[in-house]
């Protein structure tokens, strides 16, 4: 093991992509590679037209046995926003472990001529916090403009000290790339200290995959890689985003079930070893839950008391100072947990494990990759993958998956995220992978009671009382956890305002059950809607559905490139009372609109009756990646959605007031 | 865009981003040792009971505020600032994060902070535990502006929290400024300034009721004041610098007993930029080539200096890079002519530069790009501007009728203001922002402030045509064409250009998807999306499912096809700010349907006519033949609107927007 720990590596890299974005482009020296006339004469990217820019050539090289890396980057302009978008350069790196140096730079024009870049390149702070400093390397290309050929190449000695624990080729980037090729050479074997290493290529065709050499770097040319797209509705970018990851491992050239098989068994001894102390969780549990209480009770009662722990993975972040002050300290066992009286999430998870345990259950771990932030892919062998963990217990027939340590789920319900996600499950045999069933709509829902009168001039008057259910509200008491109960009403109404007409007035008299997760979240209110409503001589009309709705207005667009990716499957239910003015009479009421069946499905009624128009409206999308081949079919749906909420219904005044 | 931004209220900004960040570099961090000494600034201000008059929804109260100015005779600067709040609810936790600017010239010699948690001891950190940040903004290349950055530990409801920090300056133009109003209710302000002895003070108060400092030495002046109100956040409302209160200070040692005039005059201030500038916009014999190259075809002068012109605004690519007084001096015209790219200062340099060579002079005009009402006339001063445009004089016989950007200067004479940063804008043209804004005309005789003109609504004009054809099913099909010149034309031709060519028909997808339910884009057309001096033009077809709805035996069609004017409005709390439009403009609808064979009016959408001090606005539909034919004109004449009118503007939108909603009933001619 050589210098500083590989670990510290691995956050500060992190944030040098989180903070900084994809790292702008670089080699040394000023020979450069020939230039195609063809190249020169491109007026767009024929693979890919209508783009800003495009890259032509990339060359990436990281030595680690040699301490340098070096980058290379051709970039032909198209429009002047190529032009302002890529003519600078910006280029992240850590300032104690390593230099950008020998800058080199030029722009071809469109006609031949060659401006070299011979200004200034600035080191600009980007965070410096106690030892860790992130600087920016930033320069202009001289003369850039539609048409032209911009080339950077620069190189990056390291720290002999250091090396990278994770490295990637970030492959696929927000430009088309025409060719690019990488090198790695990683440390020797017997100098990481911790053996084999690895690599493993994401969401790339089947021939782009790095070859190894015989003096054991590794090599990949890839061409006509195509530019991330990003749309609204798509699956989180890093999840799809095109890459080869190299990593190094203790583990040797083994099998994935092998290994997280030897993985799960370190899990389960590290459980194990914090759930045994028997003695502890039998007191807790004889307070907890009654001998005569049902399975399913006494689980209840278990997740219960374990989610009364003060958790500290949920609360606002405390400095350094308050943690000292506070004396937190961390949980070695149950025990701990228990006399504390507070524990991270892992702490929670794993106590409510000991207590079922305790309690006769068949209960473990399962560590998943949150759909949110990762992917799992079992061939990587990274626990790291496995970022969150949740429990798993036999009841009976049927597998429960709990998660206790997010405080605003209920008994059953766990986060979206951990739904229909990959991961591990615990077991004295050692890990297996599974994969956490998908939740259904009907775990998701919003019911809106409108009851609502209208005047003769068009306003309507009345109530609004939206119930967010299971996944809907459980989400809304995790963004606003922190939050009081102004800033919860604030934010709710914001959501509530923006399904309605814009010139609603919504006000918010109740908010009820935030505190109890296991009941539905409801929000009650008064709404005044003036001039929705069209008015005539002798006649009102107005909409079908007073709500807007965002899903249905973000398909407007007739191409797509990415699946469509939805957090959860959800159902809204709508059931509207509208008072009729005196004097007025139903003339018209648009027929019913059904879509039963099929992943999206949607239904809207109205009928009159006694002076009143009921209006009843659901809609259901039971599923959360659409394949793009499916995309019209979906936009569709939805426009048909949109179709039948604008549907009007035709008011008239009764002869007898016409009269008047 | 902007090259020297000043950010008064940056110090006491709230920045959620910068908070999590911060939190997440807090493990690198070394813990502040236990124990605190509490000053008895912050221990007084923190006995301060929150008053009932502040609103249950503040997220926090300033308890005391405090800025202390000390000016040595060599013009050297001290200041000491002091923030105490206490945190009212969790949305104030950000007012526990510590920002603060600095770079080489302005540099911070302590920082600490304490807060004083509800129940148990008070904490105390300092410079140890702060984190520094690069400064600037995402759009300059580099700045040396830097930020220190400090999170106070248990800044919770409940608590009170303070900081201190001291920190120098050697300002270019003698002056100070106390912002003194802030987003949330201020108890306790308090500003000194000591001047060296014999020094004189020029105060000016804006948005604030003047006050009368005390005078406990004979050059320290004390001025305080309580229950200072939070500025509201509202809808189209000025920004917060144009409407928080604020006293502005120019200081100076009198060259004789009784001199009228201190050093900080317009015309002195001009002098100043003029001076450190004079040497930028030389000519070199590479520029003089490029101008006889882009002149060569041009008959008349104004031809001429629209071809510079143009050639500055979009040849010369937009980068910032500042550092010390690069803040307020440009590039010499020939670097940035090489490098092909600058910053405002730089273009305007480089325009002057070729200018000169046909004989055309031009002046600096030191411009605010962001907003109006921060300059204050009666408060000469560069740190209201950011940005720099220039005064072409024109010479006697070029034709100004399309020059709406011309001002006549009594010395000077015709002066043509452009802005060569904004490469979308149309020659003659001004930007929204500097209209009916004031600029600083950097003339050979000092400098000018020159208030530059609100361009009348016909030259922000946007025409629409639609020609529609509707099937007995009810789907409408057809085209529309818009002509947009001045600033709907700029609008929509930085929304086609700033995105990715394939994404342009996406921007008129979502565009037709706010007014229909369920079309098709089947084409379009946009003209002279690149000829910035003709009005930009958009063509484009659709067919809408069900666009005319069935009821019953009637067919109900909205003849406002596309098109919205909309305002938002805060209507639970009373107004307490003008409203504030960009642009006047005028802008009209002509809609005509044909309709399916066999219906006959039922009803039409009645007429819609407002005029007003502010907005005009008419409507009307009506049926020829088979035609169902809607237009209507909207026109904005100024850009505020006084708080007075905000009920009657209110008004003029419901019924622009029920206009708008309108529906035409039909029903079959022989049943």
């Amino acid at each position: 093991m050589r210098g500083i720990r590989s670990w510290i590596w691995v956050p500060l890299v992190a944030i040098l992509f989180f903070a900084l974005g994809e790292p702008q482009p670089a080699g040394a020296k000023d020979k450069w590679l020939p230039i195609n006339p063809g190249d020169l004469a491109l007026k767009d990217n024929p693979a890919s037209p209508g783009s800003d820019a495009m890259i032509l050539y990339r060359q990436e090289t990281l030595n680690e046995a040699q301490h340098y890396g070096s980058e290379y980057y051709r970039i032909k302009i198209f429009t002047q926003k190529g032009a302002d978008k890529w003519g600078n350069v910006e280029i992240p790196y850590l300032p104690d472990f390593q230099s950008i140096v020998q800058v080199r730079g030029r722009t071809i024009e469109p006609n031949g001529t060659i401006v070299d870049f011979d200004g200034k390149a600035y080191d600009k702070v980007v965070v410096k916090a106690g030892g860790v400093k992130i600087y920016e390397k930033s320069f202009s290309l001289p003369d850039v403009q539609p048409g032209c050929i911009i080339e950077y190449k620069y190189n990056e000695p390291s720290d002999p000290g250091r090396y990278l624990r994770q490295m990637e080729w970030d492959v696929q980037r927000s430009l088309f790339t025409r060719e690019a090729k990488f090198t790695f050479v990683p440390l020797p074997v017997d100098e990481t200290g911790e053996g084999y290493y690895g690599w493993r290529s994401l969401f790339l065709s089947n021939p782009e995959r790095p070859k190894k050499r015989s003096n054991g770097s590794f090599v990949l040319t890839v061409h006509n890689v195509p530019a991330l797209i990003t749309e609204p509705y798509m699956i989180p970018k890093n999840m799809i985003r095109g890459r080869v990851e190299f990593y190094y491992s203790t583990h040797g050239n083994e099998t994935a079930a092998k290994f997280w098989k030897q993985q799960g068994q370190q899990w389960d001894k590290s459980l194990e070893s914090f759930i045994h102390k028997k003695k502890a969780l039998e007191a807790v549990l004889a307070t907890t839950v009654n001998s005569t209480d049902s399975p399913d009770v006494k689980l209840q009662k278990i997740y219960a008391r374990v989610q009364q722990i003060r958790n500290l993975s949920f609360t606002p972040s405390m400095t350094p100072e308050e943690e000292k002050r506070e004396k937190i300290v961390d949980n070695h066992n149950v025990q701990d947990v228990l006399k504390h009286g507070y524990g991270t999430w892992e702490d929670i998870n794993d106590l409510f494990v000991g207590l079922a345990r305790a309690a006769g259950f068949d209960a473990t771990l399962v560590y998943v990759a949150p759909r949110d932030r990762t992917i799992f892919v079992p061939g990587y062998q990274d626990p790291s993958e496995l970022q969150v963990n949740i429990v798993e217990v036999k009841a009976g027939s049927q597998d429960l998956y709990l998660d206790p340590s997010s405080p605003q789920y209920p008994f059953g319900l766990l986060p979206w995220y951990e739904n229909a996600a990959a991961g591990v499950r615990v077991t004295k045999q050692g890990g297996e992978t599974i994969n956490v069933p998908p939740e259904n709509s009907t775990d998701a829902q919003i019911l809106r009671q409108m009851n609502v009168s209208l005047s003769a001039d068009g306003a309507l008057s009345g109530t609004l009382v939206v119930s967010f259910q299971g996944q809907e509200a459980a989400v809304w008491r995790s963004s606003d956890s922190n939050d009081d109960q102004t800033q919860r009403r604030k934010d709710l109404h914001g959501e509530i305002n923006g399904w309605l007409p814009a010139n609603a007035i919504y006000k918010i008299t109740k908010l009820d059950n935030w505190n109890d997760n296991s009941k539905p979240l409801v929000v009650e209110g008064t709404l005044k809607i003036p001039a929705l409503v069209n008015r005539l001589y002798g006649r009102l009309i107005l909409p079908l559905s007073l709500y807007q709705s965002s899903l249905t207005n973000a398909f407007t667009s007739a191409q797509r490139v990415n699946d469509i990716y939805l957090d959860y499957p959800f159902q809204y239910e709508d059931d509207t009372v509208i008072q009729l003015p005196s004097g007025f009479q139903v003339e018209s009421l648009p027929k019913v609109q059904d879509i039963p069946l099929g992943a999206i499905r949607y239904h809207i009624t109205a009928n009159a009756q006694a002076g009143t128009v009921h209006i009843t409206r659901k809609l259901v999308v039971n599923g959360i990646e659409f394949p793009v081949k499916y995309y019209d079919a979906v936009r569709s749906v939805l426009g048909t959605v949109k179709a039948g909420d604008s549907d009007d219904m035709l008011l008239e005044r009764t002869s007898a007031a016409q009269g008047n | 865009m902007t090259c020297f931004w000043r950010e008064p209220l940056q110090r006491k900004g709230i920045n959620a981003a910068l908070v999590a960040f911060i939190l997440a570099f807090l493990a690198f961090l070394p813990a502040a040792a236990a124990g605190s000494n509490v000053p008895e600034w912050l221990s007084q201000a923190a006995r301060e009971p929150t008053p009932a008059w502040v609103s249950k929804d503040a997220v926090a109260v300033a308890l005391y505020s405090e800025q202390q100015t000390t000016v040595s005779e060599n013009g050297e600067v001290e200041t000491l600032y002091r923030e105490a709040y206490r945190i009212l609810r969790p949305e104030g936790r950000s007012y526990g994060t510590v920002q603060v600017s600095f770079s080489n010239e302005t540099p911070i010699k302590s920082l600490k902070a304490w807060s004083i948690p509800a129940s148990g001891k008070p904490y105390e950190v300092g410079e140890k535990q702060a984190i520094e940040l690069g400064g600037g903004e995402d759009w300059e290349l580099y700045d040396d502006a830097r930020m220190r950055a400090l999170q106070i530990p248990a800044a919770d409801p409940g608590s009170v929290v303070g900081y201190e920090y001291v920190q120098k300056e050697r300002p270019y133009i003698a002056q100070d400024e106390w912002w003194f109003q802030e987003m949330v209710p201020v108890l306790h302000a308090r500003y000194v300034l000591r001047l060296p002895s014999g020094w004189k003070l020029n105060p000016v108060w804006a948005n604030y009721s003047s006050v009368q400092p005390q005078q406990p030495e004979p050059n320290e002046y004390v001025w305080d004041l309580m229950n200072v109100p939070a500025v509201p956040k509202e809808y189209d409302m000025p920004p917060l610098q144009a409407v928080a209160g604020r006293l502005a200070v120019s200081y100076y040692l009198p060259q004789t007993p009784d001199d009228p005039e201190h050093p900080s005059s317009w015309r002195n201030i001009g002098l100043w930029e003029a001076r450190i500038t004079q040497t930028s916009p030389n000519p070199s014999p590479e520029i003089q080539q490029k101008v006889a190259e882009l002149t060569a075809n041009a008959h008349t002068t104004l031809d001429k200096i629209e071809a510079l012109a143009s050639y500055v605004q979009r040849n010369i690519r937009y980068v910032a890079v500042e550092t010390g007084i690069g803040g307020f001096q440009p590039h010499p015209a020939s670097e940035v002519f090489t490098n092909q790219f600058g910053d405002c200062k730089d273009k305007a340099t480089l325009l002057d530069a070729m200018l000169r060579v046909i004989g055309i002079q031009s002046y600096y005009a030191v411009a605010q790009a962001v907003d109006r009402k921060i300059v204050l006339p009666q408060f000469p001063s560069l740190d209201s501007f950011n940005h720099m445009i220039l005064a072409i004089r024109l010479p006697n016989d070029v034709p100004t009728e399309n020059l709406y950007a011309t001002v006549d200067d009594p010395k000077l004479g015709k002066l043509l203001f452009f802005d060569p940063t904004d490469p979308y804008l149309t020659f003659g043209y001004l930007p929204w922002m500097e209209q009916d804004n004031y600029v600083l005309l950097v003339a050979p005789g000092g400098g000018e402030l020159v208030k530059l003109p609100l361009l009348p609504p016909a030259t922000n004009r946007l025409m629409r045509v639609g020609q529609y054809q509707l099937d007995a099913s009810g789907n409408l099909s057809g085209q529309t064409q818009e002509t947009r010149w001045g600033q709907p034309g700029e609008d929509l031709r930085g929304e086609f250009l700033g995105a990715d060519p394939r994404d342009r028909a996406n921007i008129i997808e979502r565009f037709l998807g706010t007014f229909l339910d369920n079309f098709e884009l089947t084409g379009a057309t946009i003209g002279n999306l690149q000829l910035y001096d003709e009005p930009l033009t958009e063509t484009y077809g659709f067919t809408a499912l069900n666009y005319a709805k069935q009821a019953g035996d009637m067919l109900l069609v909205r003849p406002c096809v596309l098109g919205e004017k909309e305002m938002e409005f805060d209507t639970e709390k009373p107004r307490k700010y003008p409203v504030e439009f960009e642009t006047t403009t005028l802008q009209t609808d002509q809609f005509d349907i044909t309709l399916p064979p066999g219906y006959a009016p039922e009803q039409l959408p009645p007429p819609v006519q407002i005029s007003d001090p502010f907005v005009d606005y008419k409507s009307q539909t009506k049926v020829t033949g088979n035609v169902l034919d809607y237009t209507r004109s909207y026109e904005v004449k100024k850009v505020f609107v006084p708080v007075s009118d905000f009920n009657e503007l209110k008004k003029d939108f419901d019924a622009i927007t029920a206009d708008e909603q309108g529906v035409a009933l039909f029903r079959p001619a022989n049943p």
